[in-house]
């Protein structure tokens, strides 16, 4: 799915189109769910993440420009969403190391899996942000407000990580 | 490693949960049918009332109270009179080093102020325009603690440090709490990731629409009272984060405050050059018996102001630069004693602390004298300037010129001429704009060396990632930018993304990253 198309589904959204929200739910979510993951790291947390998201492109429409940027601007929803709850939780979190256990639905073998075992958040995220939102490593820097070589060898780095790991695993 | 990307596709397709209920059924609000006018030309319409002289005010005030009351009053408020659209608002953090942020409607920051000399160091180190008022709160506390106001280690307690951060707001306290709430989020991230023993509260006293007036004529001062009692809220923001634009190189308070003084009577006098230049030839010959002495008496100020203030020989600056030095060490010596194990922390190093301390204090209340003995002989000055003035519009009346009258008549003339003094008042001040930010500069390169040894480099949170980059870079120049096919095959390579398959362009995120359209 296009800008363009998102961008013409956020402009029927504001004119109280519930259809279109679905629709754009339905184009969007998978990138967003992955990318919200990073932080949590867990079901539960980007679930409700990913539904708080929604609901604020919903009531927050009207600052959207049409004619310009619905990726950047979803992202940003989640980004700071993801941002509000991970500093929440983390709060409330004890310090104690956490075991990673895993996912009954990103079981051994998935690439969800894969990518919480072996990389770190910000890996993840890069490799998000590259793989599934289709984001330039230069975008990434300025998404991630680090330099553009950083993205570079981390996703490289990352992308070994992943390769090592999934081949040990099939 | 075949077709990762679609693996992952289906991966997510049976995770990614349905749309809940009380989301599908939410309501979409209905849009504002009234548009707030964007602020860009509220400020610039503002900005031509605003550099006219005193002898206009009459006229601005009327133009202002009606262009406030017809433009930018029914902006602040949705046309249903339901919602409350977002507005702009002003936000001071304190620390000791204190600044003021200007904020646009969605919370990015306009204007930067430093409302102490300790502030105007923060503000030095970093740009904080662009920044949303959550990333300025976190940049303003990792610049404070670098520079060593907030210190961090164990033995902040004993060193009498605390640590604490206050932060006030303008406009409507719901929308002021929300914002807060996120700040305070950031803050106490901060804190925890450093380990520094800290605490951020709000204050108790928000900022009154009075506050924004008083701050307004103190950095404008040729505005007329009557003026500014009749703007609004939101007219109040614009034209402080206006004003602060100016001198937000200037760092120390009284070379701001010259500036804004010097500024006033470079327009005044533009504007007794206009009417001069449009009287006929007698009256203008007459009219120099008094109007030199006032030209000159007007230059003589501006040449006390850089004797007094700006030179580097001055007594003020001499002040400024022993005071920067005290700073930089007290600063540092602190930060080096709240790293150290409690054991080596002895009475002498303590007596030290105290020493630095001292010609610090010692240095700051010179740097006050010399600021308060300035602006007495420039406030001299400024009372001979006001008597001839006086003189040269009572020679007008004489001609039965009323000077307001006439300068409604040449309006456009004045306008043009107030516009040119501003900008030839500007270009005359860059100069020393740019060495005032020089020094400031390398006042920051010193601060921070007590957190790492007075021989060490400070270090940015970023700088250990940086080098990192920059080695790694090298290994990786001529590494693809993009996914190859040993990496993910399938629509990557191929150039079709899940989420929007176009490129949105650096710039598109950067709008978004600097606040704009940000929900």
């Amino acid at each position: 799915m296009g800008v363009d198309v998102l961008d013409a589904l956020l402009g029927r959204i504001a004119n109280g189109d519930n259809a279109a929200f679905e629709e754009f739910y339905g184009q969007t979510s998978r990138g967003v769910y992955a990318f919200v993951y990073t932080y949590f790291r867990n079901r539960a947390d980007t679930e409700d993440v990913l539904q708080t998201v929604y609901l604020k492109v919903k009531t927050g429409i009207h600052s959207y420009r049409v004619g310009t940027n619905p990726r950047a601007w979803l992202l940003q929803i989640a980004k700071n969403q993801a941002l509000t709850e991970f500093k929440k939780r983390r709060r409330e979190v004890p310090t104690e190391v956490i075991e990673i256990v895993a996912d009954p639905c990103f079981g051994e073998g998935t690439v969800m899996d894969a990518m919480r075992r072996c990389l770190s958040e910000d890996e993840q995220r890069i490799v998000t942000l590259h793989v599934l939102w289709a984001y330039k490593h230069k975008e990434i820097a300025e998404i991630l407000g680090c330099p553009t070589g950083t993205v570079t060898s981390k996703y490289k780095r990352a992308i070994d990580k992943l390769k090592k790991y999934l081949k040990e695993d099939e | 490693m075949k077709n990762l990307k679609k693996r992952w596709e289906n991966e997510l397709k049976s995770a990614v949960p349905p749309l809940c209920d009380s989301v599908k059924n939410a309501e979409i609000p209905v849009k504002d049918s009234m548009k707030r006018t964007p602020s860009s030309k509220v400020v610039s319409e503002r900005r031509k009332v605003w550099q006219k002289p005193g002898l206009w005010a009459g006229v601005c005030g009327g133009v202002a109270c009606a262009f406030a009351m017809a433009v930018v009053l029914p902006g602040l408020w949705g046309g249903s009179g339901e919602v409350k659209a977002s507005e702009m608002k002003v936000m001071n953090i304190s620390c000791n080093p204190s600044v003021e942020f200007v904020l646009n409607e969605e919370d990015v920051v306009v204007s930067v102020n430093a409302l102490n000399e300790e502030g105007n160091l923060v503000i030095s180190a970093e740009t904080f325009d662009g920044k949303t008022a959550e990333e300025a709160a976190r940049l303003f506390v990792q610049v404070a603690e670098e520079s060593g106001f907030i210190v961090s280690g164990s033995n902040v307690e004993l060193i009498g440090v605390t640590n604490e951060i206050t932060v006030a707001f303008s406009g409507d306290s719901a929308a002021a709490e929300a914002l807060y709430d996120t700040i305070k989020g950031e803050v106490e991230n901060y804190f925890t990731k450093k380990d520094i023993q800290g605490r951020i509260a709000k204050a108790e006293k928000a900022i009154t629409e009075e506050d924004l007036k008083i701050l307004i004529t103190e950095c404008s001062p040729n505005i007329a009272l009557e003026k500014v009692q009749a703007m609004g809220y939101a007219e109040l923001v614009e034209m402080l984060a206006d004003a602060r634009q100016e001198t937000k190189d200037l760092y120390s308070q009284e070379l701001k405050n010259a500036y804004y003084e010097m500024k006033a009577f470079a327009l005044e006098k533009s504007g007794l050059d206009t009417v001069k230049e449009n009287v006929d030839v007698i009256t203008a010959t007459i009219l120099d018996g008094v109007y030199t002495p006032y030209t000159e008496a007007v230059s003589a100020i501006e040449e006390m102001r850089i004797a007094l203030l700006v030179d580097e020989d001055s007594p003020y600056q001499q002040a400024l630069e022993a005071f920067r030095l005290a700073k930089t060490q007290y600063l540092n010596y602190r930060n080096e004693v709240a790293q150290m194990e409690k054991s080596a922390i002895t009475d002498a190093v303590l007596a030290q602390l105290n020493g630095y301390k001292n010609v610090l204090e010692e240095a700051e209340s010179v740097l006050r004298a010399c600021g308060i003995q300035a602006n007495e002989k420039l406030e001299e000055q400024k009372e001979f300037i006001k008597g001839i003035y006086e003189e040269v519009l009572q020679t007008l009346n004489g001609f039965e010129l009323d000077v307001k009258d006439y300068a409604d008549k040449i309006e456009s003339e004045h306008k043009q001429a107030s516009e040119k003094a501003f900008e030839d008042f500007k270009t005359k001040c860059e100069k020393e704009i740019n060495a005032a930010h020089d020094k400031w500069t390398e006042m920051k390169g010193e601060l921070g060396k007590g957190k790492h040894g007075f021989d060490e480099e400070p270090s940015r949170e970023e700088k250990p990632e940086q080098e990192e980059v920059d080695e790694e870079s090298s290994n990786h120049k001529d590494a693809p930018m993009e996914p190859s096919s040993e990496d993910f095959e399938g629509n990557v390579e191929e150039g079709k993304p899940s989420v929007g398959e176009e490129e949105s362009g650096a710039l598109g995120q950067e709008k978004y990253e600097h606040g704009e359209n940000h929900p």
